[in-house]
């Protein structure tokens, strides 16, 4: 057990999570900025594109004009309400940020999803194996929000973007 | 049942990983809910994202593991979990991330279950070293799509070196879960309470913490494989 433990532990291994990434423009009380994210969600695990429901978890980051670039985590869910039609929530936590800059945040989102193709595709040998599971999709999406900002007030803020969804990808070799 | 064996081949692997890695943020709990996610001779994966809160404090955690069901009374979940803890006292804050592997045998008697999860190790060098692990217990107690359950970890890591890395902490929580089914897949939902008794140290600031708190769980599960 002990010498298959170590044999094993000597396999090289990756795994990519399945994805959504986004970028957009956003716009709060303190000026219009940029935003971007990426993070595992779990539609992009979803190759035929029936999933009707999303749960995502990942990085954000965000730059609006002097308060500068405040990077945070966040949670998504969202529900399939007619065909590429979504609606969902998501909360955002922002770690080590400055004066003025986001703490917390809710946004509500609308998001047409563009379920473009779906991989379901492996291979493997002696020498290891390569799996790719998911989604190929793109969408575009709404967000209205609600945030606490770091040593000042609350504010509302709004924004717009693409997303790209990836399918999850795992390897191993000896 | 195949599927489970070629699977299960790969224990060594996670117990190995969990040995060599734990990190230093105190998580919020640890692996699936009351409800054992599969059914006997079956296997999910199952994805889970936590909000945490309580006074001056934020958490977050991200994460993915497997469950299988190997026999009726006995399955295992194996997982890696990402969190991140910021912790804040006055104008001082301290804040933590951590990855934690693990592996979570668990006992299933009608519709009550005990789960058991460790993860823990260490490694040292010539200038500095750390050591760390968690040993979660969790009783959950399932009604169809209802359950609840009350659960306990103890966590310690201790990064040595230019800037040193310190936690103990110990919780108990108290929960309650709803699945809802969508389609192929379920979607969890959990609210959770919690008492954190912890330490953080993060590059020469500590911040001692005695609080209550609440977490949001949201988890999805994958269809049933053999």
């Amino acid at each position: 057990m002990i010498a298959r433990a170590l044999v094993l532990a000597g396999l090289g291994a990756c795994v990519i999570p399945p994805s959504q990434s986004s970028v957009g423009a956003v716009t709060t009380a303190g000026g219009v900025g940029r935003r971007a994210s990426i993070g595992a969600h779990a539609a992009a695990l979803d190759d035929r594109g029936s999933a009707g429901v999303d749960l995502g978890a990942g990085w954000v980051v965000e730059d609006v004009g002097p308060r500068g670039a405040a990077h945070g985590t966040y949670v998504a869910l969202a529900r399939r309400i007619d065909g590429p039609l979504w609606i969902g929530g998501r909360a955002e936590l922002y770690w080590g940020v400055a004066m003025g800059q986001p703490r917390r945040a809710l946004v509500a989102r609308v998001a047409v999803r563009r379920h473009l193709a779906g991989v379901r595709w492996g291979s493997g040998g002696g020498g290891g194996a390569l799996g790719v599971l998911g989604a190929l999709a793109t969408g575009l999406y709404l967000d209205v929000g609600a945030r606490q900002l770091e040593a000042g007030p609350n504010e509302l803020s709004a924004a717009a973007g693409l997303t790209l969804d990836l399918p999850a990808i795992a390897g191993a070799s000896r | 049942m195949l599927v489970l064996i070629r699977l299960a081949r790969f224990a060594p692997l996670l117990i190995a990983a969990s040995v060599i890695a734990a990190c230093a943020a105190p998580p919020l709990g640890v692996g699936s809910g009351p409800q054992f996610p599969t059914r006997s001779g079956h296997g999910v994966i199952e994805g889970r994202a936590a909000l945490g809160a309580a006074a001056g404090r934020q958490a977050f955690q991200g994460e993915a593991s497997a469950a299988l069901r190997f026999v009726r009374n006995f399955g295992l979940e194996g997982g890696l979990i990402y969190s991140q803890v910021a912790q804040r006292e006055g104008d001082r804050e301290v804040s933590v991330l951590g990855v934690i592997p693990y592996l979570r045998p668990r006992a299933i008697v009608g519709r009550a279950s005990l789960a058991v999860a460790l993860s823990g190790g260490g490694f040292g060098g010539g200038g500095g070293g750390f050591f760390g692990g968690i040993a979660d217990v969790q009783l959950g107690y399932a009604v169809g799509d209802w359950g609840a359950y009350a659960g306990a970890y103890r966590h310690g890591y201790e990064l040595t070196s230019e800037n040193s890395i310190d936690t103990s902490s110990r919780q108990y929580r108290v929960g309650g879960q709803y699945v809802y089914p969508m389609g192929v897949t379920r979607l969890g939902v959990a609210i959770e309470g919690f008492h954190q008794d912890d330490s953080l140290r993060n590059d020469g600031s500590t911040i001692a913490t005695r609080t209550f708190g609440a977490t949001l769980k949201l988890s999805i599960t994958s269809p049933e494989f053999r």
